[in-house]
């Protein structure tokens, strides 16, 4: 029987690609390559002589070149693309090498490697860039340096054991249809990455087997604009009529599947799902020089998704209004699918945002982001966040919750004091930030692709990258702003109780208050439903939390632009959560992002949108993001593209940073949760991924069904 | 001028080309049995009782002076025949478990809504006037026609076509385009059905086709039982291809009315059981309707 893939739109998906692709597509999704790593030992660290002795950079080297050597090849049958991240203690985040069963050293993630920059030069030229700078280095800097040319000859290394493998099995072929299988995989892989790829396959090859290559060390980083990378290759490729477009997206299909070797789908240890990898790709955008970089790539890209439904590599598109019409169609035929594969920037206020924040037009253009939405110079920045709870502070400094303790005469007092517990927290974290660079802390593998690491002889936690970008990241808005707002209603305007009788009954938990407790949660009309009073709560405490943050721009050489978000951690927070002002109970998940608390949003799509864009973002440097999430019946019919077009153009003209809409039925969702088995291809957004439904925790899934649906009337 | 309004709804995919705003003007002349807004049918506002939402506090009840709210061991029962539609229960209601249905809003209040989405609306979306019966309204109507011209904002009209014959070039003129609702082709049926005769409503299409059939769209509902006939859309068919209207949309009935009425007081009087069969549906769009001469598209919708 043929595949068939999951979409939560009543039209099926196109079918372009081979029915092999379509079948190793559908075991890929479905976990068999994800949960065949387990037949793989980890490595060991006493399989390195003198281990216990060596300092930090030693053993960084030591490992890396262990995994080189020993790690297991892994070639399905039929793939187009060669090298496989195989090593299992890469999924959790470290090196993967063990000592007496324990991991050794953490890994990298929230980067993109400068592959671009690699694609263009070729590793050789790496080699030879380090050597001059090894000429005039000093001391501190020729560890460094040394353990850059390590991980060259690793890639060396790992890079001959698979030319080895397929000369092997060449040889072993049994009919020339085979043979000429190996031959191809052969010529592909041979040159690269060390040379720059002279063809679009070989410039795939040489983006997946150096990703996989930093992967299989632990790490994960993001792709960056793999059309910008690959787009000219291509372009050439079929002016000379080397390759047609439908191989091209086969080929391209197969970057795809690859790119899901290490989901498990394991549905019996749940958690934030499986596709949390921060394995991000951008497409589109203008240029240095403002001209669209949309081209063949970006079409085939999003033609693989619109077929398969992989998630795991999250795609972010670049948009403006005048984006290529044929982009923005197809981005949002993608989108009705489902799956929230594929995100929104608006792509002109987020270059604004980084050029006011003092990139150069040059860089602010072709920014990418971290593998998850968090916008970096991709290559060149060594980044992280800090998430912070902004509403757990609020609860116990400003509502003095359970302590008590606080009263207010006024409104403006309550707002004054909010205020100044955000500025504490701000301040507080602007101080741990100074710590943000390691100096020994070894990460050599991502050194090496990130600039300025070569030039100055220091790795990638240790000020070697051009940007050193540590983001406070604040969640919790919405609630705080929800929460003064009905204080503000119910306390200082209609006086029904003062604010010590309203803590009372909130430490209560509502009991015996419920008509109360209706009254808030109906009476009012909360942030996400275009209230200009509330919003305009929303939009002041932003720019003051923006503006605290700006009183430090860069100290220590750590840049600090201001981020807001949650990435799902609402759902660890509700445990913590009293019950709110605003009517929710104890206990209860609440705003993600930048979103309406769940539920409080009642006046459609367009409303969330215009409440989420009446804050400035254009300070907002390393951004936020807005999840939508549309029932199936918004989407139904001939309108369904248009509205979905209609909702992107509305977003970027309003001034929205970056939005992520997903397209689901709730009763679905809950026929996944009661038979996971059917629906293991079932992906949904969480933030800045996406995930198979079934792998999601009780607490995700719920979050997930939580969600507001809007609805299209 | 202020006009009565039921409910505004904003990401309207579904009456008209690209987002729209859709203002649902309260009162109808017709009395359809299927009716998908009863909330809509009159002219005043009234109440809309959430049940879910009430948690038997019996404040209603002290507020009623008519004894249309009573607190049993079922649940609330709401009256609509008692009611006198003074509206004391909802302000006595404090979880919001009775709402006001309907208010008056002055034209430039509506206009101002509707502009609040206008970044969503691109070259195609805008503004809806359905209802109840926008013409019912007409001097707010028109209103409202002419200020979203001014505003250049573009303004569909969805109407069952019974409405005073004067204002009927007024609509042509100002509207981008007019959903033209047809209950049913067979003037028995339809006076049983909605309440009202076909006449009017035939000379005021037969007008509004002569002055602009380019804007028309014939919306038809079908209902199981009562108008899902091929005679129907045989009569559809013909009436299309002589008025030279480009576009007819099938839409089969749907019980979305049901908890609407139950929220009114009153029993919807149609269930599932008058959905039209889908295959039917699609056959006779094939048979009649495709291939107009014109050779534009039915919609299913």
């Amino acid at each position: 029987m043929a595949v068939e893939f999951y979409s939560a739109f009543a039209g099926s998906r196109p079918i372009r690609l081979r029915e092999a692709t379509r079948v190793l597509a559908d075991q890929s999704i479905r976990g068999q390559y994800g949960r065949a790593l387990d037949e793989y030992e980890p490595l060991d660290a006493d399989m390195i002589p003198g281990f216990g002795a060596m300092n930090d950079r030693q053993r960084y080297d030591a490992m890396i070149r262990l995994i080189a050597q020993r790690a297991p090849l892994r070639m399905m049958e039929g793939e187009l693309l060669v090298g496989s991240a195989t090593l299992k203690g890469a999924i959790d985040h470290i090196v993967p090498v063990y000592r007496a069963g324990e991991p050794v050293m953490s890994s990298v993630s929230h980067l993109t490697c400068g592959f671009d920059r690699l694609l263009r030069e070729g590793l050789d030229a790496y080699e030879t860039r380090i050597h001059h700078r090894l000429e005039t280095a000093d001391e501190r800097q020729r560890p460094v340096l040394e353990s850059f040319l390590n991980v060259c000859a690793c890639i060396r290394v790992w890079h001959g054991r698979y030319m080895e493998l397929l000369r092997t099995r060449l040889a072993q072929a049994g009919d020339e249809a085979e043979r000429d299988y190996y031959r191809e995989r052969i010529a592909v892989l041979e040159p690269v990455p060390f040379a720059p790829p002279k063809n679009f396959r070989q410039g795939l090859q040489a983006l997946w087997f150096a990703f996989a290559f930093v992967r299989l060390c632990g790490n994960w980083p993001g792709i960056g604009r793999i059309d910008a990378m690959l787009g000219p290759l291509l372009e050439r490729d079929l002016r000379l009529g080397v390759i047609t477009l439908d191989e091209a997206r086969e080929w391209m299909a197969h970057f795809f599947i690859k790119g899901c070797e290490w989901v498990r789908v394991d549905t019996q240890n749940r958690g934030s799902g499986d596709g949390q990898h921060y394995q991000n790709l951008v497409l589109a955008g203008l240029d240095a020089e403002g001209r669209e970089t949309a081209n063949e790539v970006t079409r085939l890209v999003l033609e693989v998704v619109e077929e398969l439904p992989i998630g795991d590599f999250p795609i972010a598109v670049k948009l403006r209004e005048d984006s290529p019409p044929w982009l923005m169609e197809l981005a949002c035929r993608v989108m009705r699918h489902g799956s929230g594969v594929v995100a929104v920037y608006n792509e002109n206020l987020v270059v604004q945002a980084l050029e006011e924040f003092g990139y150069s037009r040059q860089e602010a253009s072709g920014f990418a982001n971290d593998g998850c939405w968090e916008v970096q110079m991709a290559g060149q920045t060594y980044f992280a966040y800090q998430p912070m709870d902004a509403y757990g502070p609020f609860q116990r400094d400003v509502l003095g919750i359970p302590d008590g303790g606080y009263d207010y005469d006024c409104f403006e007092a309550l707002y004054e004091r909010t205020l100044s517990v955000l500025y504490s927290q701000v301040d507080d974290w602007q101080r741990q930030a100074d710590d943000f660079i390691q100096p020994d802390r070894p990460a050599s593998v991502v050194g090496l692709l990130t600039d300025d690491c070569i030039d100055r002889g220091k790795d990638y936690f240790s000020g070697g990258t051009r940007y050193n970008v540590f983001s406070p990241h604040m969640g919790g808005f919405p609630d705080i702003v929800n929460s003064l707002y009905a204080i503000r209603k119910l306390v200082f305007e209609e006086k029904r109780l003062s604010f010590c009788e309203l803590m009372d009954v909130i430490k209560a938990d509502w009991a015996d208050q419920e008509l109360l407790r209706q009254y808030a949660l109906h009476r009012y009309s909360y942030f996400g439903n275009d209230n200009d009073e509330v919003d305009a709560l929303a939009a002041d405490l932003t720019r003051r939390y923006i503006d605290r943050v700006r009183l430090v721009k860069e100290r220590c050489g750590v840049l600090r632009p201001a981020g807001i978000s949650t990435f799902g951690r609402q759902i660890e927070w509700a445990p913590g959560r009293a019950a709110t002002a605003f009517g929710q109970k104890k206990g209860a998940i609440l705003s993600g992002n930048l979103n309406p608390t769940p539920g409080t949003d009642v006046n459609g799509a367009t409303a969330i949108i215009r409440s989420h864009c009446k804050a400035d973002l254009r300070r907002l440097t390393c951004g936020t993001a807005l999840d939508i999430k549309l029932d199936t019946s918004a989407l139904k019919g001939e309108a369904g593209v248009p509205a979905l077009q209609a909702l992107i153009l509305g977003f970027i003209r309003l001034g929205g940073f970056f939005m992520q809409i997903d397209v689901m039925d709730n009763e679905v969702l809950k026929r996944a949760q009661a038979h996971p088995e059917e629906y293991q291809t079932l992906a949904v957004r969480i933030s800045g991924w996406s995930a198979r439904f079934v792998t999601l925790d009780e607490a995700w899934q719920r979050m997930i069904i939580e969600r507001s649906a809007q609805r299209g009337i | 001028m202020k006009g009565i309004v039921a409910d505004i709804q904003r990401f309207s995919v579904h009456d008209g080309p690209g987002v729209r705003t859709t203002i649902f003007l309260k009162g109808c002349p017709l009395r359809c049995r299927w009716c998908h807004n009863p909330e809509t049918q009159l002219p005043k506002p009234q109440i809309q009782l959430t049940h879910m939402r009430c948690l038997g506090c019996g404040a209603c009840v002290a507020a009623c002076p008519n004894g249309a709210h009573q607190l049993r061991a079922e649940g609330h029962r709401y009256e609509s025949d008692r009611c006198t539609h003074c509206l004391a229960c909802a302000q006595a209601c404090m979880p919001g478990a009775i709402e006001i249905c309907g208010r008056l809003w002055e034209t430039e209040e509506v206009l101002q809504m509707a502009l609040r989405d206008r970044a969503f609306y691109g070259s195609s979306g805008g503004m809806t006037l359905s209802g109840g019966e926008p013409m019912l309204q007409a001097g707010f109507a028109q209103e409202l026609l002419e200020g979203a011209e001014r505003l250049d904002l573009s303004c569909y009209v969805e109407t069952c076509g019974y409405f005073a014959p004067e204002q009927v070039e007024g609509l042509m003129h100002h509207a981008q385009g007019v959903y033209w609702d047809i209950k049913d082709t067979d003037a028995i049926r339809h006076k049983a059905y909605t309440g009202v005769g076909l006449d009017r409503i035939w000379r005021n299409l037969e007008r509004a086709a002569a002055i602009a059939p380019q804007k028309i769209t014939l919306r038809c509902i079908i209902v199981g039982g009562v108008n899902d006939q091929e005679a129907h859309i045989q009569a559809v068919a013909a009436l299309r291809e002589r008025l030279r209207i480009p576009r007819v949309e099938l839409i089969p009935f749907h019980p979305y009315g049901s908890s609407k009425a139950r929220a009114l007081g009153r029993t919807a009087e149609m269930n599932e059981q008058a959905i039209p069969d889908s295959g039917w549906m699609e056959q006779m769009r094939q048979k009649w309707l495709d291939s107009y001469t014109n050779s534009r598209k039915c919609a299913m919708l």
